[in-house]
């Protein structure tokens, strides 16, 4: 069962390449169709989730590497088949639910190729049992969701929220390449199975500051902790589906996720517990706060996913059994609700064209589905029995109460954040759900029975499971022991119950409901004064700031550019030729040894003599020459002049590839030079003996490399290697060509790219010019 | 002005510069030839047709676009690379089998890349400049 996961997830990643083919076979159900193996996924995971004995993990190898030490093996722990039935059944749902939401979209394409191979990086990333695997999925969820932030590629907004996102989670991405490069020379393996069972934690270490550090960087970016919160709000601008998956359970939960993975490895310190709290308390705090100012529904949504996600790095921070648990707990939920609302909050906008909850009202009557799938994940978000949101708070309370040395910071903050969300959900609920006589109810453009099974399948799977889970928790019992098990490396009974007595943290919920209405009745004020604060804030608003410090810094880079790469040809030769002159010159100089031995000096041969002189006198006729098409001619000649040599000295191949090379160069020569202008003395006399001295000092170099070429043998010569091998192992008595075809090949292959791409060159160059096309049509 | 003998002369001259192109090609591994002089000669002989019939009889007469044809020179160039690794050996590495007593192996198959490609990009090259400068006789 472990190899057929690992099969679909691989199948994933194919089905993701195949979509241009797949799709124009499968129309308008691609999407439903595709949904079919993240679900037999999914599948496949449950069946694990119920056979996985506690204290286990199955290791898979694919046998599959670039490395020795990068292979692609993958790991089923309780931590990973939680995180991967999120993120394979919540793709299904979103992968089916896109079917009808995309229908009218250009581009689905494109859009379905990127959403599957987002959902395979992620699942690579959660299954990885290799670190530098683990990093290499992370880094094409980057990749992936900057694609699918940026849908809209036509639109501004969306281009630079999905470049905004791109450059965050990639600064993230290598701060995480150099801490796995860090931990995996520490402690000798890059495999977290091996890490795991050796017990290795290196908080001691006195590299620990700089790896926390880079993983920090890593987690804070990718989950949208403060102070880099601010693209996860900007990346809404993707379509709603996208939000669904990206906010619920991928992406932003990715960081979570690796905290989780490292914890054994390096959790607990002071360091861990001090930045984790500290962050996660204020960006819960943020979030939540942020949330209230806001009249779009999915802008409301991100919000409360970035509190949500300070809620886990904070719990995951305290670093005890009970948060450890808590924040387990609340992933599940948090995915289960947020998916579900950003659904709901696409149904909404689909049906009824906007997602201004100042304008939507009365859909409770309207769209009953929808509303009460809506309603049962708000339930979840504020933390109400008898959905598993309840179930997540009371656990997060009960950690945080349990929290000595930090319990009065972490509860009134997680108290008002909470507060916040419970107050903001029933905002939501009341504004958009319940019918009012003082809001008109807005107009629907299909009825809700129109709307086709699997768009609506989403939210209400997503809460049903929701609420089914907070009646029988049970259910999750084993595999939270087990994902304990591999967090907290130590064996941890979990029994969750969905009533837990009446005790202080019962209390605490109460009171937090209470508050929460309490803002909720009194949201004009508290309104005003978020209104008052947001503008204050915006003063310092980052997205602005961070896109200001990119442009600068562009047109930075753009000013030294331009000073270096100027554009004059005659510039970069001669810089080319100084650079290599003077420093081959002071080799050659500073090497000594003698430059010409006497029992070397043959007799003269006249026809090499001939040929010379003939060439030289080409090269001078065509140095002075006054015309274009007499001067190409007697390059010409010195080219023939140079094959005749070859010939002479027995490199018959080279000799004809010289011939050739030379013969085609004249002809296309010939027919571009007949178009061009006459010859225009147009440089200064100054300028032509600069030139004449460069030219004759760099032939002088060539000279000498030649003569003291062979008295420098820093190896061996293969020449012997090649004539030895050559008609053994190579199959051929043309040493030169076995040398390129076989022995060199891969320098062949190199030179026969570069030759596609300069015929590539020549054909954009030749052909690409827009304005005249559209003058000849 | 049209000449005839020329035009006779030419269109079967290709025939006998492709052939030979080939036939330097397939020996080039034991005497002087091989995939990249091959090439050469090849798209001279297309060369020389171009410049009496136009660039668009060239392309009629090969009847596949010169860059995909530069393409697929490539791909099999790349195949070559790839197979030894099918057989678990480094990529490139030679993989000969004998046919009829006669060695073949990727070196060949490479080669042949080689002469693909460069027929591909030499004839892309020269009929795009002719098409701009309109040399359609």
């Amino acid at each position: 069962m472990e190899q057929l996961a690992i099969v679909l997830i691989v199948l994933i990643f194919l089905m993701g390449l195949m979509v241009p083919v797949l799709r124009p076979l499968l129309k308008n159900y691609t999407g439903r169709i595709l949904a079919l193996v993240p679900f037999a996924l999914f599948g496949a995971l449950t069946f694990l989730f119920f056979s996985l004995p506690d204290e286990t993990a199955r290791i898979v190898e694919t046998g599959f590497g670039f490395l020795p030490e990068m292979q692609f093996s993958f790991r089923i722990d309780g931590l990973s088949l939680i995180f991967g039935m999120m993120v394979s059944g919540i793709g299904g749902l979103v992968l089916g639910y896109s079917s009808f939401y995309m229908a009218k979209y250009a581009g689905k394409t494109k859009f379905y190729f990127f959403l599957i191979l987002f959902m395979g990086a992620m699942l690579g990333l959660v299954f990885a049992d290799n670190l530098l695997a683990l990093f290499i999925f992370w880094e094409l969820t980057s990749i992936t969701s900057f694609f699918l932030i940026g849908f809209d590629h036509d639109k501004d907004k969306p281009r630079q929220a999905a470049l905004q996102a791109l450059l965050i989670t990639a600064l993230g991405g290598l701060c995480l390449l150099f801490a796995v490069i860090m931990i995996g020379n520490l402690a000798g393996t890059f495999r977290l199975s091996e890490l795991y069972s050796q017990g290795f934690h290196f908080g001691a270490h006195s590299q620990y500051q700089t790896v926390f550090l880079l993983i920090f960087v890593a987690v804070a970016t990718k989950s949208a902790q403060f102070p880099f919160h601010f693209w996860l709000p900007g990346a809404m601008n993707a379509p709603t589906p996208i939000s669904a998956y990206l906010h619920s359970a991928t992406m932003v939960n990715a960081g979570i996720f690796l905290l989780l993975r490292l914890n054994p490895v390096m959790g607990g310190t002071i360091a861990w517990k001090g930045a984790l709290i500290l962050t996660g308390g204020i960006t819960m705090f943020i979030g939540a706060f942020f949330s209230l100012g806001q009249k779009d529904l999915k802008r409301i949504l991100a919000f409360t996913t970035i509190s949500a996600l300070g809620t886990m790095v904070m719990l995951i921070g305290m670093n005890t059994t009970a948060s450890i648990k808590a924040a387990l707990i609340f992933f599940i939920v948090h995915g289960l609700y947020k998916g579900g609302l950003f659904m709901v909050a696409g149904i909404i906008d689909k049906n009824t064209g906007t997602r201004d909850i100042t304008r939507l009202s009365g859909l409770l009557k309207s769209m009953p589905v929808t509303s009460i799938a809506g309603i049962l994940a708000l339930l979840s978000m504020s933390g109400l029995p008898p959905m598993l949101g309840f179930i997540g708070k009371e656990l997060i309370y009960d950690a945080k109460v349990q929290m000595p040395e930090l319990s009065w910071l972490v509860v009134p903050l997680g108290v008002a954040a909470n507060m916040m969300m419970v107050a903001i959900s029933i905002l939501v609920f009341y504004e958009i759900f319940i019918p009012r006589k003082n809001k008109p109810a807005i107009a629907l453009l299909h009825k809700e029975k129109e709307l086709p099974g699997n768009f609506l399948a989403g939210p209400v799977i997503l809460a049903l499971i929701g609420l089914g889970l907070g009646m029988a928790p049970g259910w999750l019992n084993n595999i939270l022991s087990n994902a304990m098990f591999y967090v907290q490396s130590q064996a941890v009974d979990v029994h969750l119950t969905l009533w837990h007595g009446f005790n202080q943290v019962l209390l605490l919920s109460i009171f937090t409901v209470a508050m929460g209405t309490v803002i909720f009745i009194l949201r004009r004020p508290v309104g005003k004064l978020v209104g008052i604060i947001i503008p204050w804030t915006d003063q310092y608003h980052l997205p602005e700031k961070f896109n200001n410090l990119i442009s600068n810094y562009l047109s930075f880079a753009g000013k030294h550019t331009n000073r270096i790469q100027h554009g004059y040809h005659r510039y970069y030769l001669i810089t080319f030729f100084m650079a290599t002159l003077l420093l081959i010159v002071y080799q050659l100089l500073s090497a000594g040894g003698e430059w010409f031995h006497p029992s070397e000096s043959s007799p003269v041969r006249m026809h090499v003599v001939l040929v010379l002189i003939i060439s030289a006198m080409a090269v001078l006729f065509a140095v002075f020459s006054k015309s274009r098409l007499s001067a190409i001619v007697s390059m010409g000649v010195l080219g023939y002049g140079v094959a005749v040599l070859y010939m002479f000295y027995g490199a018959v191949d080279l000799a004809i590839t010289q011939f050739l090379a030379e013969t085609i160069i004249m002809v296309i020569f010939v027919m571009v030079i007949f178009y061009l202008p006459d010859f225009a003395v147009l440089s200064s006399k100054k300028s032509r003996i600069r030139d004449a001295i460069i030219a004759l000092s760099v032939g002088a170099m060539m000279t000498m490399i030649v003569l003291k070429a062979r008295f420098i043998n820093l190896e061996e010569p293969i020449s012997q290697f090649f004539a030895e091998k050559s008609y053994l192992e190579g199959h051929g008595r043309n040493i030169v060509n076995v040398i390129l075809v076989d022995f060199r090949a891969l320098d062949t292959l190199g030179e026969i790219t570069v030759l596609a791409l300069a015929a590539a060159g020549v054909f954009t160059l030749l052909r690409f010019n827009p304005i005249k096309k559209k003058s000849e049509k | 002005m049209r000449n005839i003998v020329l035009e006779r002369i030419v269109s079967l001259f290709l025939y006998v510069m492709v052939g030979f192109a080939l036939f330097l090609l397939f020996r080039g591994h034991n005497r002087p030839g091989g995939g990249f002089i091959g090439g050469i000669i090849a798209a001279a002989g297309f060369l020389l047709y171009g410049i009496v019939f136009g660039s668009e009889k060239v392309l009629e007469k090969i009847r596949v676009n010169p860059r995909y044809i530069m393409g697929s020179g490539l791909l099999i160039a790349l195949l070559a690379a790839l197979i030894p690794m099918t057989l678990g050996k480094p990529p490139l590495t030679g993989v000969w089998t004998s046919l009829a007593g006669i060695a073949l192996g990727t070196p060949l198959l490479f080669d042949i890349g080689v002469f693909v490609l460069v027929v591909g990009m030499i004839v892309s090259i020269f009929t795009n400049i002719m098409d701009v400068l309109k040399w359609n006789s």
